[in-house]
């Protein structure tokens, strides 16, 4: 890691090689992030580069206190629900209600692959994602997406339980279509 | 609860360390987008400085212009004519008879009467490549197309998914396209639908370029003179020189309607002033007992020199007292006093025999003819640089009524309003030309700086011994607001 630092430095006096090296680095894995946040790869593609344009803009006030790979999701999560609030700023408040779940088993989602989760999650209603990420993939609370988000804790609360459901009952019909089939 | 908990658990797991090699053209694009964003801020910071600049300017100009005026508040002082006076009034008066008035103030004086003064005015698990994808339908199926072959289970699903994802290319809006997937959780309602519209259609119309309008308020400190030329027999009579020009503030406001993509027409109404002061010199007229210098010697206020000459700036100029009134050639046409100023004296040469002057009027000071304008402007207005920070070529003709015609003697009795300049034409025309400089603040608001040319092209006096054609330059500084 000693490496990883002497590569931030860099960046910050704004050397193109160590820009390079960076991206090299973390692009894939940012990507990652990012197709989880957004409706398709486009979207994705998109906050990608412009998380990225942020990270070199303000790598100079990285303190190389905690990890440089959280500090830069943080960035990619940031664009994501940045452009979350401006592409749906329109859409209107969704009803509060908490949906009871079906059992669900682990072994199913095992058998599906990876690519085929993110493409579910995708399909999530924007903010049903957005709150699934940032609940289930961040750690964060609800109080804490309530703000970011700018909803109720309430809406919040139920958003995810209708992620889960929606995910769920995906993943079954996959299943059970692989199954019939 | 417990078991909901689970699939937050296996999803965390099998994501957490997911990653995608990113199309090539993205780190192109950030490289691109970098240098772009290291030549914009040079550009702001270039920007910042030119805003400050004109800010600084203006107000440098405000308060310079605003000090030097100040001394020109109008203060009419009251008049009373001293009784010595009256006494050579009374003198003259007598011989004026014998001589004729059109050598001491050419020919139309004795006419000039009717003209009184106007206003005053990270690193992974597991690696998947992707190719690079057009367009977002593809790429759903790609995430298929890549699977291990060991997965026959999962190749099933990739068939089924695809078709969905063909049905899916039929419609445009892809997120439309997959909330109608789910019609009975997600469609959006009717108004919604609208609403969406609505914006859409809003954000679309609302450009700058709609905003043909423009108004906006300014303040135009500037300086003023002018061209002038007199008749001989007109000069003879004018024993001062005229030629410094007057600061002043004028200001209006403005309105523009925009034509075309880079011309505008403006019109509004604007206070201008001009005028013009005599120089300051030693008074010529002072000779060693001369009435003037007696009245220098007399005052202690002001130095003396070895051969008791006044070193303090004098304005002594021939006059001829003509029923009460005392009439003078001044530098903008001829001025009729009211009364003998405050502070001054008239001497009479009737000793000296000379048939020239039949008096000269003495006071410390400066002796000023203002002329204070409306002004109608007709401006055509070309836009040299269209971006934030915009450059304006601008000229026109301007429509100037004069609504205010005073003279002033500036002495140590303060300013006083001594009388008005005869034979001022109401109506003139002058031309315009400037540059003018803005800077967007917003939408709607933006702040500009413009010095501009005002030019008489005729003489503003009907008398044809006096030419005289004011100029004035003046720094339009200004809000403007577009709508």
């Amino acid at each position: 890691m000693e490496d990883l630092k002497e590569i931030i430095e860099e960046c910050v006096a704004g050397k193109a090689w160590a820009q390079a090296k960076l991206y090299e680095l973390f692009a894939p894995k940012m990507f990652g992030v990012c197709l989880r946040y957004a409706t398709d790869s486009a979207e994705a593609e998109d906050n990608l580069q412009e998380g990225f344009i942020k990270v070199f803009k303000y790598i100079d006030k990285f303190k190389h206190k905690g990890s440089f790979e959280g500090w830069m999701r943080r960035i990619m999560v940031n664009v994501s629900i940045e452009k979350y609030r401006k592409q749906h700023f329109m859409y209107p408040v969704e009803d509060i209600e908490i949906y009871e779940s079906n059992v669900f088993s682990n072994d199913i989602l095992d058998e599906i692959s990876v690519q085929e989760l993110i493409g579910l999650i995708q399909e999530l209603p924007p903010r049903y994602r957005m709150v699934f990420n940032l609940f289930v993939m961040e750690g964060m609370g609800h109080k804490e997406i309530s703000k970011e988000m700018n909803i109720s804790e309430g809406t919040s609360k139920s958003n995810l339980a209708r992620a889960r459901e929606i995910l769920q009952r995906k993943v079954k019909n996959l299943y059970r279509e692989a199954e019939t089939k | 609860m417990k078991e909901i908990k689970k699939i937050d658990k296996a999803v965390k797991e099998k994501l957490e360390g997911f990653s995608v090699t990113p199309p090539p053209h993205i780190w192109e694009n950030v490289q691109g987008q970098l240098a772009a964003e290291n030549r914009n801020k040079r550009m702001a910071f270039t920007r910042w400085i030119a805003a400050a600049a004109v800010v600084l300017l203006a107000m440098l100009a405000g308060w310079y212009f605003n000090h030097s005026t100040q001394s020109n508040s109008q203060i009419t002082a009251q008049q009373q004519t001293p009784g010595i006076n009256t006494v050579v009034t009374t003198k003259t008066r007598s011989k004026e008879k014998e001589i004729q008035p059109k050598e001491l103030i050419g020919e139309n004086t004795t006419q000039t009467q009717s003209n009184k003064k106007g206003e005053n005015s990270g690193n992974s698990q597991k690696q998947i490549p992707v190719l690079p994808t057009p367009n977002t339908v593809a790429k759903n199926s790609l995430y298929k197309e890549d699977l291990p072959p060991a997965r026959e289970k999962q190749l099933k699903f990739a068939k089924i998914n695809r078709k969905e994802i063909r049905f899916n290319a039929l419609n445009t809006e892809i997120s439309l396209a997959k909330q109608a997937a789910e019609p009975n959780e997600f469609a959006l309602t009717n108004t919604d639908k609208m609403l969406i519209a609505a914006n859409v259609a809003s954000k679309k119309t609302d450009k700058f370029e709609n905003r043909r309008w423009k108004m906006g308020l300014n303040v135009s400190p500037g300086y003023s003179s002018q061209i002038v030329n007199h008749s001989e027999s007109y000069a003879q009579n004018m024993s001062y020189s005229g030629e410094t020009g007057n600061t002043n503030i004028g200001g209006g406001f403005a309105l523009q309607y925009k034509t075309g993509k880079r011309f505008s027409i403006e019109s509004g109404v604007y206070y201008a002033q001009n005028g013009q002061k005599s120089a300051t010199s030693t008074n010529l007229f002072a000779a060693n007992n001369d009435v003037g210098s007696n009245y220098y010697s007399s005052n202690k206020d002001f130095a003396m020199d070895a051969v008791g000459r006044v070193s303090a700036p004098t304005f002594s100029n021939a006059v001829n007292i003509n029923n009460g009134t005392i009439l003078m050639n001044g530098n903008a046409g001829i001025v009729a006093l009211d009364a003998t100023p405050k502070g001054a004296e008239i001497t009479t040469n009737a000793e000296t025999k000379s048939m020239i002057a039949p008096g000269t009027m003495v006071t410390e000071g400066e002796f000023s003819q203002v002329f204070n304008f409306i002004e109608i402007p007709l401006l055509l207005r070309f836009r040299i640089l269209d971006t934030k920070f915009g450059i304006d070529l601008v000229g026109g003709i301007n429509t100037g009524i004069v609504v205010g015609n005073n003279a002033y003697i500036d002495n140590n009795y303060g300013v006083q309003n001594v009388g008005s300049t005869q034979n001022i034409s109401e109506v003139n025309l002058s031309g315009a030309a400037g540059i003018g400089m803005n800077y967007a603040l917003g939408k709607h608001i933006s702040v500009a700086i413009e010095p501009r040319l005002n030019y008489y092209f005729n003489s503003i006096n009907n008398n044809p011994e006096v030419d005289f054609r004011p100029y004035r330059i003046g720094i339009y500084t200004g809000v403007y607001y577009a709508f």
